[in-house]
């Protein structure tokens, strides 16, 4: 083995404690105004490093919005909150094309970027808005660029959309299609908080409010994440397992387990596979570990993978989630093949 | 040596040869077991059916074997490998670095010059740093499997099974041994009886039949086939002798108990012949026969005709001689009937020791009545223990028919059950059957005023009579 010389590997070393150290201040920012969802803070770190976006469910008032605001507001980066509502138009999203006079005083077609142009986009209750101006915002989360008049706008980088859901008001909502489901990196659930988070949230909202969170994390900052998190190497049979993990979703595989042969009507996509992996190295990374364990794989499964099957009817009937079937995955595929 | 992707090459490289060691021992100890398992088989087979115990000799060859089949059907696969890596990373809390590791040097070792980046570098050199300074084989310890402990075990019991004796278990292994033992015992018995009552061919027949059993015992490993057939050939000796059987006097003797035998021929021995012969001078057989107690076993015509001294004297020596031919003839014949029931085989040391008395088989006896006969203990009186008759214990059969007095309406005996034709004849049968209604109509536990009448029932059969009869 050629020996890289000792000034690459401290870079990547000091790539590495960076990356820790952003983290770090991230978190403790966050916990100026957040308190507790510490696992929903690093998931939305992860997923942000890996550059790809998430999905939020939780019953409301749970602090869905607070937390993506924050975290948009400790960055320095550009945030933007667009609130779903049921007549909210494409073009209210992506911007459109007005008409403006020039200094020659010619009227020309300017485009007014709408509020999906910046960093941070927060999209509360997303499932409140029609498929149209659904499906709109997703095409911009995959291409990160919106076209209007013909033209490609590009979206700033980083570029990241937060979207919230509330699972339990099905009245007036258009609950996301399976595909575009499919398009968040991530879906975290936000539970409700604990006795002693409870009891310290009364107290830090009901007292007088503190200073502003201070800017933490720069736009470059998060692209240089990004390249180091896709370095991180990741060994045959780790990333076997998490295929094999994958592959256990799918019914009609020999891999599938009992209840995913059962209940699961669709696996999970390789899209889902890209998202484990890439958040196993962004954890590896974040955890200052300069590879890939199996214990990484286990721990982004379910927020990678939640999301991405889809249950059969029986399933439905049965009370079953995902989630369980996930389990029983993770508790069923060995780590290393026997 | 400072270069910790050598030092962790190095030590992965011993690893690995530890892990394919392993291996081999774990595949060689599975071949042993199987082996093992396939050698106590054929000991047990051995010793259940006397399978030749040769077969061991293919077990080094049988192990040969196992070991190639189980060597080429589970070759070596690196996933062995990785999960040792694995087990080395758990150990030493190394979050899969070492496992990385590996994969880095071994692909570095496909590329041109073996680059690798700063990123592959560090993990390198993490693993490396923290795997320098420990021992990686205690890390990965032997797992001893089911094969690993059944293995030995086996080998000692396949080891064991061999002072076992072939042929049987423990106590069917020695079968033929005990054949011989119990033909010893009877021979010994039959001599003693024949030397006793002056039985000349009962005591040929003792010596032979002791010689025989010594003669097996004094082998190593008696063959059963080889005594069963020596057994049988003297089963054959024996109905042919006692088929042919002369009588003389024209009484008839199977009318007479044994005991009651005896006493005849001891009454005759201890009587003074002359004065016999003068008291009854002029006096008819019949007569002479009442005051022996034996006017119902004769048959023949001119009875009530008067004897002279001398007649009677030689009437009195050939009855003293037919009497002691009659029981020769109930001596080789109980022996007969014992050898028969040796040959049809498995009956236990208690029937076969209870079977070893020679003349038990034909013949009242009267001292010892069977338990089921005991006074208040009759088959049907509420007796514990059935009327058994010795016959073969095989399968059980049941006859109807009133015995006793008792509620009874049948009782059960063992018989050998058989599929297809009888070897044996219907007139022997009958004659047997005769011979022993006769014997029951000697004793006492048959009304008299009913004796004639069974007897005539018996005669009625129409079968032609041989045998000893006259």
């Amino acid at each position: 083995m050629a020996v890289t010389s000792e000034a690459s590997i401290d870079g990547v070393r000091h790539r590495m404690e960076s990356a820790q150290h952003a983290f770090e201040e991230v978190r403790g920012e966050m916990r100026k105004a957040v308190v507790g969802h510490e696992e929903l803070i690093e998931g939305i770190f992860i997923a942000l490093v890996c550059g790809g976006h998430c999905l939020l469910e939780g019953v409301p008032g749970l602090g869905k919005t607070l937390m993506v605001r924050s975290l948009g507001e400790l960055m320095d980066l550009s945030f933007s909150r667009i609130q779903f509502t049921p007549d909210l138009m494409p073009a209210d999203i992506t911007g459109t094309n007005v008409v403006n006079e020039d200094a020659s005083g010619r009227k020309v077609f300017e485009f007014e970027a709408g509020p999906v142009f910046a960093n941070i986009v927060l999209a509360d209750e997303i499932n409140r808005a029609t498929p149209k101006t659904q499906s709109a915002l997703l095409e911009a989360m995959q291409d990160q660029s919106v076209t209007a008049g013909g033209a490609a706008h590009a979206i700033p980088s980083p570029f990241m959309v937060l979207a919230t859901q509330n699972p339990i008001e099905m009245e007036g909502t258009y609950p996301l299609p399976e595909a575009q489901v499919d398009r968040f990196f991530f879906k975290l659930v936000v539970r409700y908080p604990s006795y002693d988070e409870m009891g310290r949230i009364a107290e830090l909202t009901t007292a007088a409010p503190s200073g502003g969170l201070a800017k933490v994390l720069a736009a470059e900052s998060v692209l240089e994440m990004r390249e180091a998190v896709r370095a991180v190497p990741l060994a045959g049979p780790v990333r076997d397992y998490a295929v094999r993990l994958v592959m256990a979703t799918h019914s009609e595989t020999d891999h599938s387990t009992e209840l995913a042969r059962k209940y699961v009507q669709y696996g999970a996509s390789p899209r889902g596979l890209q998202a484990l992996i890439l958040a196993a190295k962004a954890r590896a990374l974040l955890s200052g570990r300069p590879n890939v364990s199996f214990e990484d794989i286990r721990r982004d499964l379910m927020p990678s993978l939640r999301h991405r099957l889809l249950l059969n009817l029986a399933a439905e009937a049965s009370g079953i989630a995902p989630e369980r079937v996930l389990e029983e995955v993770v508790e069923q595929v060995p780590e290393v093949q026997p | 040596m400072n270069d910790p992707g050598a030092v962790l090459k190095e030590k992965l490289a011993g690893l690995r040869r530890w892990e394919r060691r392993k291996r081999r021992e774990r595949l060689l100890l599975e071949s042993l077991c199987y082996t093992a398992l396939a050698a106590a088989g054929v000991v047990l087979a051995r010793a259940l059916a006397a399978v030749d115990a040769g077969l061991l000799w293919f077990a080094p060859l049988v192990f040969a074997a196992v070991a190639a089949a189980v060597f080429l059907l589970r070759p070596w696969r690196e996933q062995a490998f990785v999960r040792s890596l694995k087990q080395v990373d758990d150990g030493l809390d190394l979050k899969e670095r070492v496992l990385t590791a590996w994969e880095i040097l071994s692909r570095s070792e496909e590329r041109p010059e073996g680059r690798v980046g700063p990123e592959e570098s560090l993990v390198v050199e993490e693993a490396g740093e923290k795997v320098a300074a420990v021992a990686l084989q205690p890390l990965c310890r032997r797992r001893f499997t089911w094969h690993a402990l059944a293995g030995p075990l086996l080998v000692l019991l396949a080891a064991a099974g061999l002072w076992l004796p072939p042929g049987g278990a423990p106590q069917a292994a020695s079968a033929p041994s005990l054949m011989a033992q119990a033909i010893e015992e009877h021979a010994r018995e039959l001599e003693r009886q024949a030397r006793e009552q002056d039985l000349a061919e009962s005591r040929r027949m003792a010596e032979a039949l002791r010689e025989m059993a010594e003669r097996q015992l004094g082998e190593a490993g008696p063959e059963k086939s080889r005594l069963e057939a020596s057994v049988a050939a003297m089963v054959d000796v024996l109905e042919d002798m006692t088929r042919s059987w002369p009588a003389r006097s024209g009484l008839e003797w199977p009318a007479l108990s044994d005991k009651a035998l005896e006493r005849l021929r001891e009454h005759l021995r201890r009587s003074e012949a002359g004065r016999t012969g003068e008291a009854f001078q002029g006096k008819s057989r019949s007569d002479l026969l009442e005051s022996l107690g034996l006017s119902s076993l004769d048959q023949r015509p001119g009875a009530s005709e008067d004897m002279s001294q001398q007649e009677v004297q030689e009437f009195l020596d050939r009855l003293e001689r037919d009497a002691r031919q009659e029981q020769d003839r109930r001596s080789l014949e109980g022996t007969r009937q014992f050898l028969t029931e040796l040959l049809l085989g498995d009956e236990s040391d208690e029937s076969m020791a209870e079977a070893t008395r020679p003349g038990r088989p034909e013949g009242p006896a009267e001292d010892s009545p069977p338990a089921g006969r005991q006074p208040g203990n009759e088959p049907g009186k509420g007796g514990e223990e059935p009327f058994d008759p010795g016959f073969q214990a095989r399968v059980r059969t049941h006859l109807e028919g009133l015995l006793g007095p008792g509620k009874s309406r049948g009782f059960g005996f063992r018989g050998e059950a058989r599929a297809g034709d009888s070897t044996v004849g219907e007139e022997e049968v009958v004659v047997r059957y005769r011979r022993q209604v006769e014997a029951e109509l000697s004793s006492e536990e048959i009304p008299a005023e009913f004796k004639e009448t069974i007897k005539q029932y018996f005669l009625s059969l129409g079968v032609t009579r041989t045998g000893p009869e006259s």
